[in-house]
């Protein structure tokens, strides 16, 4: 028996879905929860940093929020999105009335990737701020910095975890990688392609490979932009 | 008559007539998802099936597989074997043709949106629909109240009952899956979506998977394209009759409510001989004395009625209703392990030494030839000139190849252990008198 035809919905639907998706789920109190969680953490090291010694406060609390905050509320947001399924799974509520599944996946990891990027950029401005002492550079200056290095490093981390929500029956790949993230991302060869490495690298804590901060952008910009397009082709229909 | 939604505007009954769609399952293979971190409650095991417009009744429950069924139908999960086809296509990889695919799972899975209206806009806009009006969405099945409500206000059964209205109103539908359409759906009459299931019907396979035989007997009207099948441990195990009722070999029970003379009523019928049980429970005093309810269990519902219909007569008991107890799932299945058991047992009686004695064994139980997909297919004229080839019957095929499981086993057969090949004939090489044994069955 041959297959009669059937009129395709455009991919402009799946994505209005998929992002219909992660900001109703976003719209809860978990994601409350989490950011109030991270901006206690990032208010409170940045305090701590500044009492211990005011020499490259600045430097110490954006250390903290992009080893250990920024890592930890990107994970949380994905798992708001996604919640205890497959990334694949989690397009559903839409897919499931015609929307192709990887438009949804587009438009949930896209989603997810600029609330990553909105609030990575929330925190560093945060630590810069609240780290600030008079010897530090000009405040400004360090803010707008920062600014974009967290929202490169933020959205690399949501497209990263949505990749990890493709692996596993229930998307647990995303821990996995977390996991990865933090054992290998001060490593050389690692460190160069996982977001910590990069990150380090564009705030001047560490060099990967002694690539210069340029190489680190275009490589996490590169590397975000591929887990991005491996994670929706694994959500296809 | 109107096939399609009256929401509709392009698909009326003469284009729906002309194409009608089709269900089939090649050794499937499927588990859910709904367990603990994503763990499986239920699987299906090595399915096939075949069937045209009609009603598809599934009876079991999720243990049994039916969730992983309504999700395999959907689209939700792909097999993990076999495939499943809907007119030719795959849903779990064709965006298009679940657009066509009314389903309502166990649990609400609504598109997002700060209103239910909003959300059963973007449903539609998913789906690529032509309702200009989402609101006729809810108008048609009663819900029009529930338009303005924060989607997060709606209770599991408002939820559902949203969600049964979405997959009613499909434009042009290919299929329906209905995972029990009766029960926690609030404020949609029963009318209405029985209506609706026949209506849908006839013009693509309906499969209504539930966990109470009672619905899975009201949903088939007895026309010879609805069917009734027990989904037992991921298989098809046992099918209904035309009208959806599954038989009971060794048991039927009444239920009679008498608003008097109950103890007199109950002491004739315990004479009976056709009833072998009785229980009564008396619900008020009346001037005509007890009034309550008696139980009568058998063999025969008939005779079972005729004996009520009898005690009523000679002791004077006014009655004032009657019916038959429908069996709950865990007779359903009780009776269908034991008819499993019987055909393990009538393989191996046919398959041993023979001897004196006989064993008994479901008539449709006998082991014949290992099944195979029938070749014969219906040709069904489809209106403008072409034609359809549709298999006759639904094509199941159980796992365990020495027992045939695809008809009711409502009679008993005495097999004489002596006589084991009359049983067997096509594995003597005698295809033709396998089939006349097919054809009585």
């Amino acid at each position: 028996m041959t297959a009669a035809p059937l009129d395709v919905a455009p991919l402009s639907s799946g994505l209005r879905g998929g992002a219909s998706i992660a900001w109703a789920r976003l719209w809860s109190r978990s994601f409350g929860l989490s950011f109030g969680l991270a901006l206690a953490l990032t208010v409170v090291g940045a305090l701590v940093e500044r009492h211990v010694s005011t020499f490259t406060a600045v430097d110490r609390s954006l250390g903290l929020v992009f080893s250990w905050v920024i890592p930890l509320l990107t994970l949380a947001i994905l798992s708001v999105v996604v919640g205890p399924r497959s990334l694949r799974d989690a397009t559903w509520p839409v897919a499931r009335f015609g929307a192709t599944r990887a438009g949804c996946a587009l438009g949930m990891i896209g989603a997810t990737m600029l609330v990553c990027a909105a609030a990575s950029v929330v925190l560093s401005s945060v630590a810069v701020a609240v780290g600030h002492t008079p010897s530090s550079p000009p405040l400004a200056g360090d803010v707008l910095t920062s600014a974009w290095i967290a929202a490169l490093t933020g959205a690399s981390y949501g497209a990263l975890y949505s990749f990890g929500a493709t692996l596993g029956r229930a998307g647990g790949g995303r821990s996995v990688l977390l996991a990865l993230d933090f054992v290998l991302g001060r490593t050389e060869l690692f460190g160069s392609l996982l977001p910590r490495g990069n990150a380090a690298n564009l705030i001047g804590v560490a060099s990967p490979l002694e690539a210069s901060q340029r190489t680190s952008s275009i490589v996490l910009v590169g590397v975000t932009l591929l887990v991005a397009l491996i994670a929706t082709w694994r959500s296809r229909d | 008559m109107s096939v399609a939604s009256p929401l509709h505007a392009g698909s009326g009954p003469a284009t729906l007539a002309a194409n009608p769609k089709t269900l089939m399952l090649q050794s499937v293979w499927g588990s859910d998802r709904t367990g603990p971190r994503g763990a499986a409650r239920g699987a299906v095991k090595n399915l096939l099936l075949h069937r045209g417009p009609g009603v598809l009744a599934i009876l079991g429950a999720p243990e049994d597989g039916t969730l992983a069924l309504a999700e395999l139908l959907s689209g939700q999960r792909r097999p993990e074997r076999g495939r499943v086809l809907v007119s030719g296509r795959e849903p779990h990889r064709d965006a298009a043709l679940r657009a066509r695919i009314g389903a309502l799972g166990l649990v609400p899975e609504l598109s997002p949106g700060r209103t239910t209206l909003a959300s059963v806009a973007l449903a539609l806009a998913a789906r690529w629909d032509d309702i200009t009006r989402p609101e006729a969405v809810l108008e048609q099945a009663g819900l029009a109240a529930l338009d303005p409500r924060a989607l997060s206000s709606l209770s599991f059964a408002e939820a559902r009952a949203v969600d049964l209205a979405l997959a009613l109103a499909v434009s042009d539908p290919w299929l329906l899956v209905l995972s029990d359409p009766f029960s926690e759906i609030a404020s949609v009459s029963t009318s209405f979506i029985l209506e609706r299931i026949r209506v849908l019907s006839e013009v693509c396979p309906v499969v209504v998977l539930t966990s109470s035989p009672r619905d899975a007997r009201r949903v088939t009207s007895g026309r010879d394209s609805d069917l009734v099948l027990v989904l037992h441990r991921g298989v098809f195990a046992r099918a209904g009759d035309a009208e959806g009722r599954l038989s009971y070999p060794r048991r039927a029970e009444i239920c009679a409510w008498a608003s008097g003379r109950l103890r007199e009523l109950v002491k004739r019928l315990g004479d009976d001989p056709a009833v072998l049980g009785l229980s009564w429970e008396p619900t008020a005093m009346t001037d005509d004395g007890e009034a309550g309810v008696v139980r009568v269990a058998g063999v025969d519902p008939s005779a079972l009625a005729l004996a009520i219909a009898d005690a009523a007569t000679e002791t004077g008991a006014p009655i004032v209703g009657i019916t038959e107890v429908e069996p709950t799932l865990a007779e359903v299945r009780t009776t269908t392990e034991w008819i499993r058991h019987a055909s393990h047992v009538a393989a191996s009686a046919v398959s041993r030494a023979p001897g004196p004695g006989a064993v008994e064994v479901p008539a449709s139980l006998a082991p014949t030839a290992a099944p195979q997909l029938p070749d014969a297919l219906v040709t069904a004229p489809t209106g403008d000139g072409a034609s359809v080839s549709l298999p006759a019957q639904p094509v199941l095929v159980p796992n365990d190849p020495s027992a045939r499981l695809d008809a009711a086993p409502d009679a008993l057969v005495t097999a004489p252990r002596d006589a084991p090949a009359g049983r067997d004939d096509s594995r003597r090489g005698d295809p033709d008198a396998a089939e006349k044994r097919r054809g009585e069955i």
